[in-house]
């Protein structure tokens, strides 16, 4: 019966461990991506979106360079899209949000296009298809909040599985049957040791020590993979709201209205000081290491400068001198916003260099243990098997 | 005193790059680690940096400094650990990060990293500058002397103009001169396809071959050659355009109507470098725009740091006149006019390119 029950355990072990090595896989190689790519594909379409303002503005002047810039953020975004519909597998909420984000990104392309062309021959309607542009652009936000959702769910549910405690109970449970059995065979031989019993005990013992210490650097990794995510996390809502902030203030130069209100609660949300509770300042509070709060303040820094471009074009709105806001709109506020867009993104990517490093140590702390639990549970199971016969052959 | 170029270019075989990403050792998972030794071991073009600032007050002591990065073909079989800190051309750059040659930079020692201008942020092959620093930038345009051409030049079309037969000096350096040939045909050098980047460089080996640019592909020796009178215009480098006027203010630096090629050199720290921490306090140090203005000052190239026009203007004088100088820091319009080579999709179609150049130029 002992050795049925380590034969069952070996298998249950084996099984239970055999789940979390898939997880932990998968979330390495699949759903931690997802998320680090849905956050890119919003920063491309930001990119994207600030680029094609300065081009339209430029009008018959033409920008190639933003031009280029533009055409290089779509493309990023479409492969962005193309990547994560690899990645999500058969979820299909997500591949249907997905879907709806590829079609409404033709279309936003297209109309860009036909704003420029309009603009360049300078017919009524431009400034409406750029505003249209930037209805379609927005609609596709939250396509991609959803994708990005669903990944923090089977983030979250991947991360907190606890099967890895049954999996060590189950080990204790085979160790204690085999010191039990020990017990009872010293009792009814009266033999102090049995040493294939007592080198199954001990493999036991070593199966269950190493288990532990695999699952404790296991969850460590991936508590630290989790930090990494927030911090992901964050990124995408504060690009997202900033974002909003550059695509009102566009809006208001198109149409020469005043926003400044809106635009001041935006900024509240981003917490443009650094303080308070703003985003910037989760992110900066969030900064574990010397270089993420190095980065925390860079991005903070160009946030600034962004604002007080902002600020500028409000004036000059308010002064209705439309002309310098257009300038000021597509030249320097377009640079602040792609220097503040591009240091995001690299904190980003610096988290999420971090962020699948933590998860493949996840991954690669389970690597042996599977074989382990199967090989030492085999193993433990033999040598009680040939325990037992070598005492019923001395009894005999 | 004229000063020598930024770099003076003795074009090998680009293999010396391949063979460097061989022996290159480590990748990106080994580095990060900010390491630190009693020297700093620098490696720039010549004459690249104002002397007053590294001798007097960089905060880096025992800094071995070398200034013999004469062109990036050379240079790449220099690169390596053996240095702090490497000033490659933005494409090769590029090239070396992508070949995992390059470390991370240590940001949490740079806070004036935040002082780069955004411009130089949105480079595809280093999204947010995490693995350099821009340096100095510069822009490849025209320079041409009134007085021998009887007319202003506005035009890269105008390089091709018969009247100047064999008088017109052209740079050797193919991203910027296939760059110029592009634009001529109302192509992207920001985006180079192949066959785009193809019919400029037939251009050129047509105009090569009918005798009308002038007998020797040159490099910073362009400056001296239209000086001197024997040729009447010339591909030409803004920083060292902007010098030669300080000695011959007749001649002219255009960027031509249909734009200008602009690069930029980088600040990297090579994998497997001894003193990251050295290199990232030099990085800061020159990123500090009191600093990089006193530099802009001497070197007379585009600076990437924000606040140095601000900066100059505020002392007054020459300085003041530099901040108005459109060439060392281009106004909006003048920008849109600027390109950066974008690399073409396939590596090998670029060395193709860069081999039939060279041979086209008599560089290989």
């Amino acid at each position: 019966m002992t050795v049925a029950l380590l034969i069952a355990v070996g298998a249950t072990s084996w099984l239970l461990t055999d789940r979390l090595v898939n997880q932990t896989n998968e979330l390495a190689s699949s759903t931690g991506d997802v998320l680090v790519t849905t956050q890119q594909l919003s920063a491309s379409l930001a990119e994207a979106d600030t680029a094609a303002v300065s081009v339209h503005l430029a009008g018959a002047d033409g920008n190639r360079e933003q031009l280029r810039l533009f055409e290089k953020s779509t493309e990023r975004a479409a492969s962005s899209i193309e990547r994560v519909a690899r990645l999500v597998g058969d979820d299909d909420p997500s591949h249907d949000a997905l879907a709806n984000a590829a079609s409404r990104m033709t279309r936003y392309v297209g109309l860009i296009e036909s704003a420029r062309l309009a603009s360049i021959e300078d017919l009524d309607g431009a400034d409406a298809m750029l505003a249209e542009a930037g209805q379609v652009r927005s609609s596709i936000v939250p396509e991609v909040e959803l994708v990005a959702a669903r990944a923090r769910q089977r983030f979250d549910s991947q991360t907190q599985s606890t099967w890895y405690v049954v999996a060590i109970i189950v080990l204790v449970v085979a160790l204690v049957m085999l010191l039990a059995t020990q017990y009872m065979l010293r009792r009814q031989f009266r033999r102090l040791i049995n040493v294939p019993l007592l080198i199954a005990s001990l493999i036991m013992i070593a199966l269950a020590v190493f288990a532990v210490r695999a699952f404790v650097i296991q969850q460590s990794d991936l508590r630290a993979a989790d930090r990494s995510a927030e911090a992901i996390f964050v990124s995408q809502e504060l690009q997202e709201s900033a974002y909003r902030h550059r695509a009102l203030g566009t809006s208001s130069v198109l149409t020469a209205t005043d926003e400044r209100d809106t635009l001041r609660s935006l900024e509240e949300t981003l917490g443009a000081d650094g303080a308070g509770t703003g985003l910037l300042a989760r992110a900066l509070s969030q900064a574990d290491t010397a270089r993420e709060k190095a980065a925390a303040a860079g991005i903070i820094s160009r946030w600034t400068r962004y604002v007080e471009t902002s600020d500028e074009i409000q004036n000059a709105l308010a002064a209705n001198d439309i002309a310098l806001a257009e300038t000021l709109t597509q030249g320097p506020a377009n640079s602040a916003f792609n220097g503040f867009n591009t240091s995001v993104e690299a904190a980003l990517l610096d988290n999420r260099e971090d962020f699948l490093d933590r998860l493949q140590d996840a991954s690669g702390a389970l690597r042996w243990l599977r074989g382990a639990i199967l090989i030492g549970s085999l193993l433990a199971a033999v040598l009680t098997w040939w325990g037992f016969a070598q005492r019923i052959g001395e009894y005999r | 005193m004229k000063r020598l170029s930024r770099r003076s270019f003795l074009q090998k075989s680009a293999a010396s790059l391949a063979v460097a990403g061989l022996v290159g050792c480590g990748g990106r998972d080994q580095l990060d680690q900010v390491t630190s030794a009693s020297q700093l071991r620098v490696l720039n073009w010549p004459d690249y940096i104002n002397p007053d600032l590294f001798a007097d007050s960089v905060p880096v002591r025992n800094v071995d400094y070398s200034d013999t990065w004469l062109d990036n073909y050379t240079g790449a079989e220099q690169f390596g650990p053996q240095w702090d800190i490497v000033t490659p051309t933005n494409w090769l750059a590029a090239q070396l990060i992508e070949a995992g040659q390059v470390q991370r930079l240590p940001i949490e020692l740079i806070p004036n990293h935040k002082n780069i201008d955004p411009v130089f942020l949105t480079n595809e092959w280093d999204r947010g500058a995490r693995f350099h620093m821009p340096w100095q930038a510069g822009i490849t345009g025209i320079a041409y002397d009134p007085a021998l051409t009887g007319r202003e030049l506005t035009s890269v079309g105008d390089l091709f103009d018969p009247e100047f037969a064999g008088r017109v000096a052209m740079i050797g350096e193919m991203r910027e001169a296939v760059g110029l040939a592009m634009l001529a045909r109302g192509a992207d050098p920001g985006r180079p396809t192949k066959t785009d980047a193809e019919a400029a460089l037939q251009d050129l080996i047509a105009a090569n071959e009918s005798g009308q640019f002038y007998k020797d592909w040159v490099f910073d020796d362009f400056a001296a050659l239209l000086s001197s009178g024997e040729v009447v215009a010339s591909m030409a480098w803004s920083g060292d355009a902007v010098q030669l006027q300080q000695e011959r203010p007749d001649l002219k630096f255009v960027i031509p109507d249909e734009g200008g090629v602009q690069w930029f050199d980088t600040m990297v720290i090579p994998t497997g470098a001894q003193n990251a921490q050295g290199a990232a306090r030099w990085m800061e140090y020159f990123y500090d725009p009191e600093i990089a203005a006193s530099n802009t000052e001497w070197v007379q190239y585009i600076s990437p740091v924000l606040g140095v026009q601000e900066v100059l203007r505020g002392r007054g004088g020459v300085a003041a006149e530099l901040a108005s100088n459109p060439i060392l820091f281009p106004d909006d319009e003048t920008k849109r006019r600027l390109f950066i080579w974008g690399g073409l999709e396939s590596t090998a179609d670029e060395q193709d390119l860069d081999d039939r150049f060279a041979i086209m130029a008599g560089l290989a």
